[in-house]
């Protein structure tokens, strides 16, 4: 947090967000919604809450996700604008950057379309001029990212994966994962990471682009970027940490980053990843006493039914102890909905501060939650899903 | 201009008497504006969404603005009973100093608690958003700090009233005429 931001500078946001409060969905809402299958019944639910304005003339729930994005970006929009400081609504949306910047790289690096982008606050035209080395007030963050990126590919091209070259000690690095967690973050799948691994395991890595050799060797590129983005993301998440003020977003921001994290680790773990390739590729960059690199050099590749044991000893003084105890047995999509449960756990208690950054950054997680459930229900709905897996997939609500 | 100081300093304590006065209304007035900030900013936010609530918030709104008067009160008691106004200078300069002391320390009161104040109604200003059948006892939230507010000026009022008394502190019933400048 900036200096020269006072700490009443977020009265008039707060009183704003303090009256948003009251329109976030509650516990009993996502029931009711699970509960009836009418479609009818799920838009009289919906008609009921604030989302009413967004679902006007609506006649199937297929569009529910691009409302619902309408939705959550024009309330992140708004409050960004209204924020004495951006940077507490620059983490929900630089995430987004991050995923377009690789989807970016990997159009450049593979020759593909991009579909789409998502909303963040880079202008998209800023990525060409970034991608062709021209002068753009994009922070050095991205630069050095991007020529890492470049160099990476070029090597990967001349049939030789080089080690990951390190960026500076200390210098804010950024990149996301991928969509889908808590605040549209997003690990790789089980199933998406096994053939990756298979691709980079190959003992003949094939030329980068052209014929079915191609496709192996572009399968691998695009997961060692995802890797170099994981890394960096998780650099950048550090970065934010050291540049805000206050207390209980720096520890949400701590908890957070370990969360994703091991989310990465733990997956690789249990496909029996080369190390090496987290250790080029994901965990270059971090301080050499990280718990990440702790975790990593210990730790032989384990059945995934003891990773919790391991990974609860490793944290014995982090705060994520507790959360990981509760993860009984082998640890699954319960890791993800827990943790996620715990980090929201965490902001609750702002709900009592009147006025400041804190309060509109619980909010802020509040909606990214409230939305996520919105799109796992919804979703859910219209692809025919159970309703007890959908239930047991439920985040924990902010009110 | 050393004889004037000497005047205003030494040989009487009319010049603390003035600083004193200064010191308390500024105190008090930057405090109230502080406070009346916070509370505003907050109240704004609220309206943004809830309009209808200005009634309410309104009353919230102005509570922290009542120490920049209580200053001005002091102010006006300190110029009355030392003969500021009547322009006849009847303290000496232990009451002086003695008088400015009780400023100094009634305007750092007032500027707390109203600051302390803006914050307070900044609680009850979200209560009322969030519970607007709750606006009237949310009110009290904040006026509790008012008691200290209160409780100050009167301490206040009766310690200038009893230094500047016949036969208190060291007082004068000499009175002077204001030096020429």
């Amino acid at each position: 947090m900036e200096n020269s931001v006072c700490h009443y500078d977020w009265c008039y946001v707060s009183g704003r967000v303090n009256v948003l409060e009251c329109n976030l969905l509650g516990v009993n809402f996502f029931e009711k919604l699970l509960s009836s299958d009418d479609f009818k019944d799920m838009l009289m639910n919906l008609s009921g809450t604030p989302l009413k304005a967004y679902f006007p003339h609506v006649k199937h729930l297929y569009e529910f996700e691009t409302l619902l994005d309408d939705y959550y970006y024009s309330r992140l929009y708004e409050i960004r604008l209204l924020s004495p400081d951006s940077a507490v609504c620059d983490f929900f949306l630089i995430k987004n950057d991050f995923l377009n910047l690789k989807k970016f790289i990997k159009s450049k690096a593979f020759g593909t379309g991009i579909d789409n982008f998502y909303r963040g606050i880079i202008n998209k035209n800023t990525w060409d001029d970034l991608w062709h080395g021209k002068e753009t007030s994009l922070p050095e963050m991205f630069k050095e990212l991007v020529s890492c990126i470049r160099k990476v590919i070029m090597s990967h091209s001349q049939n030789r994966i080089p080690p990951y070259p390190a960026m500076q000690k200390g210098v804010i690095n950024d990149s996301p994962f991928e969509k889908g967690g808590q605040g549209g973050f997003v690990v790789p799948s089980q199933k998406w990471m096994k053939e990756r691994v298979q691709s980079i395991t190959s003992p003949v890595s094939p030329p980068l682009q052209g014929g079915d050799e191609g496709g192996g060797k572009k399968e691998s590129l695009s997961f060692i970027i995802d890797l170099i983005f994981d890394g960096a993301y998780l650099r950048y998440i550090e970065g934010i940490y050291n540049k805000i003020d206050t207390r209980i977003i720096k520890r949400y921001l701590k908890t957070y980053q370990l969360v994703k994290g091991l989310e990465v680790i733990r997956r690789a773990m249990a496909l029996r990843l080369d190390m090496n390739l987290l250790n080029q590729y994901f965990l270059e960059g971090l301080n050499q006493d990280h718990l990440f690199r702790k975790l990593a050099k210990n730790i032989a590749w384990s059945p995934e039914g003891t990773l919790r044991e391991i990974l609860v000893e490793a944290h014995c003084n982090a705060p994520l102890q507790g959360l990981l105890s509760n993860v009984s047995g082998k640890i699954s999509f319960r890791y993800e909905v827990v943790s996620d449960d715990y980090l929201l756990d965490m902001l609750r208690s702002v709900k009592c501060i009147p006025f400041g950054p804190e309060r509109v950054f619980g909010y802020l997680c509040g909606l990214t939650t409230e939305v996520f459930n919105l799109k796992l229900v919804l979703g859910g709905k219209v692809h025919r899903i159970e309703n007890s897996l959908l239930k047991e997939r439920l985040r924990k609500t902010y009110v | 201009m050393i004889e004037l100081l000497k005047f205003y300093f030494i040989q009487t304590g009319f010049g603390w008497v003035i600083i004193g006065a200064i010191t308390v209304v500024t105190l008090s007035c930057l405090g109230s504006a502080k406070g009346i900030l916070i509370a505003s900013s907050q109240a704004a936010g609220v309206l943004s969404e809830k309009p209808e609530l200005f009634g309410k918030m309104l009353v919230l709104m102005a509570l922290p603005g009542t120490q920049g008067f209580y200053g001005f009160i002091c102010a006006i008691m300190i110029a009355l009973r030392t003969g500021l106004i009547g322009g006849k200078i009847n303290v000496s300069t232990s009451v002086g100093v003695s008088i400015f002391l009780v400023a100094v320390c009634m305007g750092i009161v007032e500027y707390l608690t109203a600051v302390t104040q803006g914050r307070a109604a900044t609680s009850a200003i979200n209560l009322t958003g969030k519970q607007p059948e709750e606006g009237g006892r949310a009110i009290l939230i904040p006026a509790l700090v008012e008691t200290y507010a209160v409780i100050a000026l009167l301490i206040s009022i009766l310690l200038i009233t009893w230094l500047t008394k016949e036969g208190g502190l060291s007082f004068t019933s000499t009175t002077l005429d204001l030096p020429s400048f």
